[in-house]
């Protein structure tokens, strides 16, 4: 405790979570918690409700779920058995077979696309996209449900060539899959600077406006892709 | 809106708010010079003559529809038969910064030399307080409850499609007939039943009287207006104010001019709870709107432009001025005039039609402060008329609100009602559910549950004031268990409740034996039939409520002690006690665990919920059931209106970590803040209390316009609502956030938890956000205000 209230070193912490347990003003948090498959599934039955009115249903993000496979299927399993629809959101950087054996339990995929050009993803992500791009034309041969999800963001992916490169892509995948604009937001600002991480992303990037993504949407467009945003 | 709406709008919009003391005084000549002569149902209804045939007539420039219940549109009439405000009252209504009313010299004069003098002692409100007992004072000032009927008579009434077939005349034939059916052989109330029955008599005169003076005022301006158009109007409202409350209305205008007048006639009479309420106007105006489009005489435009002309009246007539605790429970001009739409019809079909999308779209239009409205969401309704609804809703003007139309039906069958008269039924006033124009639905007052579980606290006294006026249900250090606390709760409610129904039973055959409604009577079946009035069983149906309020405060304050009391054992009972009696002044670390520490409603979670459902089943079987004295029986509701703000002022802290004198949570909604898994957890929590048992509950939630934004948005909140309705859910309304909330919720989050807000593509908690974020949302807020 200091002048200013607690002190925390970041470095020091090992995440055991006595400070959470202890500090009666709920001040600090631990983002995630261990759950076991069982437990998952009691928390999103607690929806089932809405599920059936609108016909939703569960999506698994992340983070990446792909990370772990195994969990991942046996909640999908747990889902399928109480007429769950599953959709599973992924950066699509994933082991093929841990990929395909997740494919056999999933209603649809939102995959990420950020480049086709294999350099630019190196230098944005630090690493390549070609498992990426065969993993999409591997679920799309499936004959998976797909939302081809292009993140937009102002100097970085919108640039010259990118999004046509993208629209040539998809439009030649073995089945049709509609593709959804994320535009850039800031929110991850302030996360950077609550984990003492440094801001990497070029000064100047600003959200696309609504006219900027329907000049994107309607270049997709011509490839003759259904495109929203 | 056309231009002549929007001249009616600003001028209604910014007339000035004044007490007009046209009808105190006219009332007070005629009981000087009457008092005595008549039995009490015969002087009301020529006390309602007198007022009929002197007060002042007004038809505005511009207007369509005619009528005002002041000398002038936002004159407020006061009713010192039944509430007489003193010198100072008035002072506070002239002087205080917000509702005001403005009173000038002449009216304090009036009230000074001949009001007062004739009205003290003699008032419904003076003779009410001298007959209720002292252990019902006592208890009434700890704001332990609030009572309803102290200054404005029985009301919430909503009336039905009667008279849009059949004139005033006839209800007058058939009354006629009812005496002439009397056996005063055999029939011991014969005489009583015939002093009622002419003063129902009397009032159809009385209204039919005033709908003439409007034409003959309309004919006049006619005869000078140079204008050809505005003169064809004038003469068509002289024709119709001939024509309506008399007869039956023919067409589209005279119908709306028909309510119209019924509207005045109760308002006028007494001064009913909620004005008075129209029911389901877009099924009662259809035929009409029908006709006369396929007649060709109206367009789909000038249809519009009556109804907007209509809508406006409605706020010209600001709720009549109260006192005391009163005003702190309904501090607001707004008096709760609520139009359903929607809903089904009496033989169970989809009841939306045209009109439903047109009224929508007059309410966008107009959205003044009165009337409200709201929908009656069927699942036989189609998805496009919700979704018609959810965009006016993302305006933010706090209405349409939305009603599970068949969980309405469902409350009205359980307690009794035929299912035709369920399905003609709805809601009105805020929330409360009833068989519309046959029922007499009564909220009687808000009960403080929350200060009845701190008086179980205090083995029966209230901390505030040191004053035993509870029971000695035992001392809480005593307590082994949760449920032996929970049982002094039980019993210390019953306590209060039947203090609370003992007062309501004097006040209702106050009502019934010295403040008829007769005109009202004539409206409401069976009132004509049985020969009784409104207020003495004559309806068909007749429900007395009791509101209970601050169920999330109370919830959260049993979970708080039975976990860390009862289960963990890490808190005593002295040390929460102590730490109550000072506020929590040297206990803030204990506060806060309290309060974050604790399974809270509004999560789903079932810990929380369970006790909620068990204080929703204690306060039911204390209340629901009970007789009242008009061959009724009482439900409870669950709304604050607020109410919450005045019973957490008189309540000191409470173990969920709440601070004294703040507000309870309001509603059924959880504590503010204490809901942190979002709306959907929040209705499935809400949910877990069995709404059927209830005859109405309320439900706020709160968002940014840009959460609803996109088509997307608009479905997502179909759905949500939808979902709470299959849930049998009753009531939801949504609260536009404006820039001022999110400072506020900038500099005390604690409060805000619960508030969500659109970022970019998706929403998130604004408590969560950094503050430049925050900061950016104020400002597109700031930018988006209308």
């Amino acid at each position: 405790m200091s002048n200013g209230g607690v002190a925390r070193d970041g470095e020091l912490c090992t995440t055991c979570g006595t400070c959470v347990e202890v500090c009666p003003s709920g001040a600090a948090d631990i983002v995630g918690r261990r759950v076991t498959p069982d437990e998952l599934i009691d928390d999103i039955e607690r929806d089932t409700p809405f599920f059936d009115q609108s016909g939703g249903g569960v999506t698994f993000s992340g983070g990446e779920p792909l990370t772990q496979p195994e969990f991942l299927n046996e909640v999908l399993d747990l889902c399928r058995d109480r007429d769950i629809h599953r959709a599973v959101d992924t950066c699509g950087f994933a082991n093929r077979d841990a990929l395909r054996t997740v494919a056999e339990r999933v209603d649809l995929f939102l995959f990420d696309l950020k480049f086709i050009d294999a350099g630019l993803h190196q230098r944005y992500t630090g690493v390549s996209n070609d498992r990426i791009l065969d993993n999409l034309v591997m679920l799309s041969r499936m004959s998976k449900a797909i939302h081809v999800r292009i993140p937009v963001i102002p100097t970085v992916t919108d640039i010259n060539g990118n999004f046509e490169a993208i629209g040539e892509f998809v439009a030649a995948l073995p089945r049709r899959a509609p593709v959804r604009l994320l535009p850039h937001h800031s929110t991850a600002m302030e996360k950077y600077a609550r984990f003492d991480m440094e801001k990497r992303l070029p000064d100047g990037v600003e959200p696309p406006s609504r006219r900027e993504l329907e000049r994107i949407a309607s270049r997709l467009r011509e490839y003759d892709l259904e495109v929203t945003y | 809106m056309n231009e002549r709406v929007g001249r009616l709008r600003r001028q209604s919009y910014e007339a000035p708010v004044t007490l007009s003391t046209e009808r105190a005084e006219m009332i007070t000549d005629f009981y000087q010079d009457n008092l005595g002569k008549h039995s009490v149902p015969v002087m009301r209804a020529l006390a309602f003559e007198h007022l009929c045939r002197q007060k002042t007539i007004h038809i505005g420039k511009d207007e369509l529809i005619v009528g005002e219940r002041g000398p002038k549109p936002k004159a407020v009439p006061t009713y010192p038969e039944l509430t007489c405000h003193s010198e100072e009252d008035l002072h506070i209504l002239n002087n205080r910064p917000i509702t005001r009313y403005a009173v000038d010299d002449d009216a304090l004069t009036a009230y000074r030399k001949k009001i007062i003098p004739f009205w003290r002692g003699r008032t419904m409100r003076d003779r009410i307080f001298e007959g209720l007992s002292e252990e019902w004072k006592a208890v009434y000032d700890a704001g332990i409850f609030t009572e309803f009927m102290e200054q404005r008579a029985p009301g919430h009434t909503t009336l039905d499609g009667k008279f849009y077939s059949k004139g005033l005349l006839e209800f007058k034939k058939d009354i006629e007939d009812a005496i002439e059916r009397l056996d005063f052989a055999t029939d011991p109330e014969a005489s009583s039943k015939r002093d009622q029955l002419r003063g129902m008599a009397i009032a159809c005169d009385a209204a039919i009287l005033f709908a003439n003076r409007h034409a003959d005022a309309a004919e006049e301006l006619a005869v000078n207006e140079k204008n050809g158009q505005r003169k064809a109007e004038l003469e068509r409202i002289a024709s119709n104010c001939r024509r309506v409350p008399a007869h039956a209305p023919r067409d589209f205008w005279e119908a709306l001019q028909m309510y119209w007048f019924m509207h005045l006639g109760t308002i006028t009479e007494l001064n009913g709870w909620d004005a008075m309420n129209p029911g389901h106007l877009d099924r009662y105006f259809y035929p009409f709107y029908a006709q006369d489009l396929e007649r060709g005489v109206l367009t789909r435009e000038s249809a519009k432009e009556l109804l907007e002309c209509f809508w406006i009246k409605f706020n010209n007539h600001p709720a009549p001025p109260k006192v005391g605790v009163t005003a702190e429970e309904s501090g607001t001009y707004n008096d709760f005039t609520n139009i359903n739409l929607g809903g089904v019809m009496p033989d169970g079909t989809d009841g939306v039609n045209e009109l439903s999308y047109l009224m929508l779209e007059v309410m966008d239009d107009i959205h003044l402060l009165q009337p409200q409205g709201n929908i009656q969401l069927s699942r036989k309704n189609p998805d496009r008329f919700l979704k018609a609804a959810c965009r006016v809703i993302r305006k933010g003007y706090g209405y349409p609100s939305v009603f599970n139309a068949d969980g309405v039906v469902e409350q009205l069958v359980r307690s009794g009602k035929k299912i035709e008269d369920a399905r003609d039924g709805g809601t009105s006033g805020c929330v409360e559910t009833g068989a519309f124009g046959k029922e007499a639905y009564i909220l009687t007052g808000y009960l403080n549950t929350p200060k009845i579980f701190e008086i179980t606290l205090h083995n029966g006294v209230d901390p505030r004031t040191g004053n035993k006026i509870g029971l000695e249900t035992g001392e809480p250090r005593d307590f082994k268990t949760f449920d032996e606390l929970f049982e002094a709760f039980r019993r210390q409610l019953g306590h209060f409740v039947d203090i609370k129904i003992a007062g309501n039973q004097f006040i209702e055959r106050m009502y019934a034996t010295q403040s008829p409604a007769v005109f009202l009577s004539v409206l409401i079946d069976d009132c004509i039939d049985k020969g009784r009035d409104y207020n003495d069983g004559g309806p068909r149906y007749n429900t007395n409520y009791i509101q209970c309020v601050g169920i999330g405060t109370i919830t959260d304050s049993l979970a708080a002690i039975r976990k860390h009391v009862f289960e963990d054992g890490t808190l005593e009972m002295t040390e929460l006690l102590d730490a109550l009696r000072t506020d929590y002044e040297k206990a803030e670390p204990l506060r806060l665990l309290l309060a974050n520490k604790t399974p809270r409603y509004g999560n789903d979670d079932d810990y929380a919920d369970g006790i909620m459902m068990r204080v929703f089943d204690t306060l039911h079987s204390a209340i629901d059931g009970r007789p009242n004295t008009k061959g009724g029986r009482y439900h409870i509701d669950m709304l604050p209106t607020t109410c919450h703000i005045y019973f957490g002022s008189v309540l000191g802290a409470t173990p969920d970590g709440r601070r004294g004198g703040t507000p309870v949570s309001e509603g059924i909604s959880p504590v503010q803040g204490a809901d942190r898994k979002g709306p959907t957890a929040v209705v499935k929590s809400v949910a877990k209390m069995d709404h059927l048992r209830t005859g109405g509950t309320l439900l706020n939630m709160k968002f940014l316009p840009t959460v609803l934004d996109n088509d997307e948005g608009i479905d997502k909140l179909a759905q949500l609502v939808r979902t709470y309705f299959r849930l049998d859910g009753h009531h939801v309304q949504f609260n536009v956030v404006d820039a001022d909330t999110l400072r506020h919720a900038q500099t005390h989050p604690e409060e805000h938890r619960d508030l969500i807000v659109r970022v970019a593509g998706y929403s998130d908690y604004f408590c969560d956000l950094g503050k430049e974020l925050q900061d950016e949302i104020i400002r597109r807020t700031e930018h988006e205000a209308f």
